[in-house]
């Protein structure tokens, strides 16, 4: 096995039986990935192709039928903070104010009071939330709650971001801030970042590779470098080599 | 507590108190006018209903023995007391039976299958109808009390926190997991909280029926208390006492849930934000919803 990769995902299937009792469904067909240190993927499929499943089992929530995830080589088998997932929605605590949530994972480590305000201020301002410490989650806008859960995961140090969907019910505007903000917490610390959606341009802006994957049973058809450079400004979508491989990417889709 | 105090300081002030709605005193004004009509020119005997200003000389009297108008001039106190220390232990022993079990049943699967049909066949028996095998088992008085407050209060703090328990969200749990909960932490930082809201609509309405099973343990004979001060008056031809011992009911019932829910609001602030609307408050005063 090869140790100097950062994730390596090693032919994971998942079934599920079905409701009925009757026969089962194959959700995850030999998904096999491997991730550098600070690498971005973006895995792109139609919905239903178990692109969620395949997350669940990396952050460990689910476990495969078959196949394993290594961290760093050893494998993950429960939830850590090393490995952080981004939900679809925010999932923030609605009885903690935005410090409160950014506070939770750090009160169950060994800091003091102090270091917990300290490591809240940094990461509040890394998401640029600065005067919404004491705001209720129910107080904020969609994208202010993702950046509060963003600083909530990224507060625990993670080594892997696992991110899913995680833009797809912001309006197009706050999906493009946030993706810029992504950009610019990576370039500060560079976790490895695998990046769920079905948006052709969040994966081309965001990611280093993009993965394609097939209806169910989700299998990785394609696996695109993407030959953009870094940083990657908002204006690189209008660029012809942008669109180029916009193009071809959609044509794989759709072929 | 400074927290606590500043924002009563802040209901008291604060301008929903002073926009009271008159529309809401016309009918017991009316009710008032209509009863001062009707015993003050006698066509009500006062052994049916006392005039108005009897009843209030009479509640100053029960409470602070001036005149000695009744047997019970001045008896309020020790009377107060017994009825409140048996709300409390029977809504006490409710309160931890109820959450205990509703978040066992409410967290274990195979618990629910166990005791959840079991339990709702018992709660289809009004309260009312454990009455005679109460005074079987424990004989008239305190016991029995006891044991119907105890058994009525149960269940709707049971059933809300169960449900509630059984229904916080899979995603908050996997939150919790992920950002370094173990078990004993994540009940106390995600599912408590969570159905916080619920346990205390359950701990509200066992609060309300404790109050009336209370009535119905102190008729069936104990010395003291505000249930036995109705039924001796009933037999003394006090009606005028009856009426002041529902009075003091009523207020005790209301003052013991602001109580409650003042408690409830420390453990979880209500969710005050920047803007500092109470609004959005996490809980209010008021009737809870039946659920």
């Amino acid at each position: 096995m090869n140790l100097d990769k950062e994730l390596i995902i090693n032919d994971l299937d998942k079934i599920f039986p079905l409701p009925e009792g009757i026969g089962s469904l194959r959700v995850l067909d030999k998904i096999s990935l491997q991730l550098d240190r600070g690498e971005i993927i973006a895995i792109l499929g139609p919905s239903g192709c178990g692109k969620s499943t395949l997350l669940n089992i990396l952050a460990g929530f689910e476990k495969p039928n078959k196949g394993e995830v290594y961290f760093k080589g050893t494998p993950v088998t429960k939830p850590t903070s090393q490995i952080g997932m981004v939900f679809q929605s925010a999932v923030l605590f609605p009885w903690l104010t935005v410090k409160g949530n950014i506070a939770y994972g750090l009160r169950f480590k060994k800091y003091k009071d102090k270091e917990i305000d300290t490591i809240c201020q940094q990461h509040i301002h890394l998401v640029g939330l600065e005067g919404f410490e004491k705001y209720y989650p129910n107080q904020l806008s969609g994208g202010m709650q993702q950046r509060t859960a963003l600083a909530r995961i990224l507060a625990l140090e993670p080594k892997v971001l696992l991110m899913d969907e995680p833009f797809a019910s912001l309006d197009a505007q706050s999906r493009i801030t946030m993706q810029q903000l992504l950009l610019s917490i990576w370039s500060q610390i560079q976790p490895t970042i695998i990046f769920v959606t079905h948006d052709v341009e969040e994966a081309l802006v965001l990611a280093d590779n993009v993965y394609i994957m097939s209806k169910l049973p989700g299998r990785i058809t394609h696996k695109i470098k993407v030959p953009l450079g870094r940083p990657r400004p908002i204006s690189v979508i209008g660029t012809a080599e942008f669109s180029k491989i916009k193009g071809d990417i959609l044509t794989l889709l759709f072929s | 507590m400074r927290r606590f105090l500043c924002k009563l300081k802040t209901n008291i002030l604060s301008k929903k108190r002073v926009n009271v709605d008159l529309v809401g005193f016309i009918i017991p004004l009316t009710l008032i006018v209509i009863w001062c009509f009707v015993t003050l020119h006698g066509r009500i005997p006062s052994y049916i209903l006392p005039n108005p200003l009897k009843l209030g000389q009479i509640i100053i009297d029960f409470a602070f023995g001036i005149w000695n108008l009744t047997p019970y001039s001045g008896k309020l106190f020790e009377n107060l007391t017994a009825s409140i220390i048996r709300v409390l232990c029977g809504f006490g022993l409710a309160t931890f039976l109820g959450l205990a079990l509703g978040f066992l049943s409410g967290r274990i699967y195979f618990i629910r299958r166990l005791s959840d049909p079991f339990i709702h066949a018992i709660r289809a028996i009004p309260g009312i109808g454990w009455l005679p095998l109460a005074i079987v088992w424990f004989g008239v008085g305190e016991e029995t009390t006891l044991f119907l407050i105890t058994l009525a209060a149960f269940f709707p703090i049971y059933t809300n926190t169960a449900f509630s328990a059984s229904q916080v969200s899979p995603l908050f749990l996997r939150a919790g997991r992920m950002l370094g909960a173990n078990k004993i932490t994540l009940f106390s930082t995600i599912i408590l909280p969570a159905t916080f809201p619920s346990i205390i609509v359950g701990l509200r309405l066992g609060l309300g029926i404790s109050w009336a099973y209370l009535v119905l343990g102190e008729l069936t004979g104990v010395t003291k208390g505000l249930g036995a001060v109705m039924m001796d008056s009933r037999m003394l031809g006090h009606v005028e006492m009856i009426i002041t011992a529902m009075v003091f009911i009523a207020i005790l019932g209301r003052i013991t849930d602001i109580i409650l829910v003042k408690i409830c609001n420390l453990i979880y602030p209500s969710k005050e934000g920047a803007g500092g609307t109470s609004d959005t408050g996490y809980l209010r005063l008021g009737t809870p919803a039946r659920s």
